[in-house]
């Protein structure tokens, strides 16, 4: 009988408010969609970074020279205590490696002459730290005609990639707090609507809990409620979107495991904004005697 | 049953709304407090129930000092303190047998005590073929016997009642007396505040009179107006032959219910 009267009065609180309701839902959706959709735009931002970093980071275009001379270079580098590995790329290669990345774009291959590929030398470092430093090294050799970091593109997307999660955090927490408050509003009107009964109630001796019980249940209801929107829409708005959208060189796949223990944590929190926007809206209104 | 130990209550600081009030309740008792607007009276019964705490003194009730009862515990006094107020305080969208068994649903009583208590309760009261009417088509002297209903269904130790009487008419008002005897003859004390000059001079039960806070008249078988009053207000004795409330000055029309038959002195009815 308990269980039953309290899903039954949360249940008539729910309808007596339904606009009030909705909009409380709305907000938790609104929130936690945006809170879901950061955590996962940022771990594909992750796990693109980190596929590029495991690879060469600086690469030190050659002057046209003999074969001999790259190759001296090569070793020289290789030789350096900050190298971990130094590997030569010649023209064929840098030309195999253009056609394959712009496979896609043959009017583009066409026009390249296969003679003016640069050879080059691919650094990967033991040590991030000193990548100043051998970027400096490298290109006062004589043959280095340029050096490029490939890192500076890794760090731009990293950097985003914070920028983006930090904003989407702000943003999810923003407005999360105003889903907590739109769930004490609504529990407010329900409290408030029902004041001549909780009125006897406590006249006749209801406990506190039992009094708070039903309406501790409607916030939770509409967290859980708004959060699992939140979680279905992130979950097939990221299939739409890999479905739809190639963004190349982006790696955008997540591991569904994540997918799932992060919709797990979206929906923890749902519950936590509605058990604490109720609380806040019951304080108020349940206060004892003075 | 009930002692109050220099209990005085002040409202934000200023508004003295009981003063150093000492007196004793016995179980069994039955005790009007009487006094103006103003006196303290609601207070008082509001202190009883733990709707308010005391400023200052001890309030003990049943064997506990409540006004150092922890707010979680209020609800647990709540179950042996019936109370009756003036306005009924039914729901509306509830039926007669639902509006009693309100009460002990709310404090999670199993269903078949609900089934077993109410009809015993409705018949006590006398409204045990009204029992699927709503309140709006009962009497303002049903309702009020609904309210009663539902305060005694747990079976309190102690019926607090706050001007029962102040919205019903003379004849009416006798019917609910009865009522309230009958309950106090089952052993619950009752301590009732009122207006009502003819209940309190024909029941001749004790009768507390209060004047700006304090307890100015303590009489084990009183009548409203004592004799020893010193600090009675002018407004008060200015309209003396009305009655003060003023609730009461057009003749209402007859209560076509149980209410009828009752014209006799309250106190002097010997029911069941």
């Amino acid at each position: 009988m308990r269980a039953e009267y309290v899903i039954g009065e949360a249940a008539t609180n729910l309808r007596r408010n339904v606009l009030l309701v909705l909009g409380a839902i709305l907000a938790v959706f609104v929130s936690l969609f945006m809170t879901y959709m950061a955590l996962v735009v940022n771990e594909v931002a992750r796990n693109s970074a980190e596929r590029w970093q495991e690879g060469i980071s600086i690469i030190a275009w050659l002057d046209d020279a003999d074969l001999a001379d790259h190759t001296l270079v090569t070793n020289e580098v290789s030789g350096w205590d900050e190298v971990k590995r130094a590997v030569y790329v010649g023209k064929a290669e840098a030309w195999q490696e253009f056609q394959t990345m712009f496979a896609d774009n043959p009017a583009l291959v066409e026009t390249v002459d296969p003679a003016s590929m640069p050879a080059s030398v691919r650094v990967e470092l033991a040590n991030n730290e000193n990548h100043q430093a051998i970027v400096s090294r490298l290109a006062s050799i004589p043959l280095v005609d340029e050096v490029d970091q490939a890192s500076e593109a890794v760090e731009d997307t990293l950097e985003a990639s914070r920028l983006l999660n930090t904003g989407g955090i702000v943003l999810g927490v923003a407005l999360g707090l105003s889903a907590v408050v739109m769930i004490s509003n609504t529990v407010r009107m329900a409290i408030y609507a029902r004041r001549e009964e909780i009125g006897i109630m406590k006249l006749v001796g209801a406990s506190n809990w039992f009094v708070r019980t039903p309406f501790l249940l409607e916030g939770l209801i509409e967290g859980l409620v708004g959060a699992g929107l939140a979680v279905l829409a992130g979950w097939f708005g990221y299939r739409w979107f890999i479905a739809n959208l190639d963004l190349g060189i982006i790696d955008t796949d997540v591991p569904q495991s994540f997918l799932v223990s992060r919709g797990l944590v979206v929906l923890a929190f749902g519950a936590f904004a509605g058990a604490v926007g109720s609380l806040v809206g019951l304080r108020r209104y349940l206060q004892e005697s003075k | 049953m009930i002692r109050l130990q220099g209990v005085s209550k002040v409202y934000d600081g200023s508004t003295v709304a009981i003063r150093d009030a000492n007196t004793t309740i016995q179980k069994g008792e039955f005790v009007f407090l009487v006094g103006p607007s103003g006196s303290g009276k609601s207070t008082l019964i509001r202190l009883l129930m733990r709707e308010e705490k005391p400023t200052q003194g001890e309030i003990w009730v049943a064997g506990r000092n409540i006004a150092d009862l922890p707010d979680w515990k209020v609800p647990y006094l709540r179950r042996s303190v019936g109370t009756v107020f003036q306005d009924f305080k039914l729901l509306p969208n509830k039926t007669v047998f639902q509006n009693v068994a309100f009460a002990l649903e709310v404090i999670g009583r199993p269903r078949g005590m609900v089934a077993q208590q109410v009809p015993k309760v409705l018949k006590l009261v006398g409204l045990s073929s009204k029992a699927e009417r709503f309140p709006r088509q009962l009497s303002g002297g049903e309702q009020q016997r609904v309210s009663i209903a539902r305060a005694f269904v747990n079976r309190p130790l102690i019926l607090l009642a706050d001007e029962p009487t102040g919205n019903l008419d003379p004849a009416t008002s006798v019917g609910i007396m009865r009522l309230l005897d009958r309950i106090n003859r089952t052993g619950t004390t009752v301590v009732m505040a009122t207006h009502d000059h003819a209940i309190v001079d024909a029941m001749r039960r004790r009768v507390m009179q209060l004047e700006r806070g304090r307890i100015v008249r303590d009489e084990s078988r009183g009548v409203y107006e004592g004799p020893a009053v010193t600090d009675a207000t002018p407004a008060v004795n200015g309209l003396k032959p009305v009655d003060p409330n003023g609730q009461r000055a057009a003749p209402t029309d007859p209560e076509p219910s149980e209410e009828q038959e009752v014209v006799t002195a309250p106190g002097e009815s010997d029911e069941g």
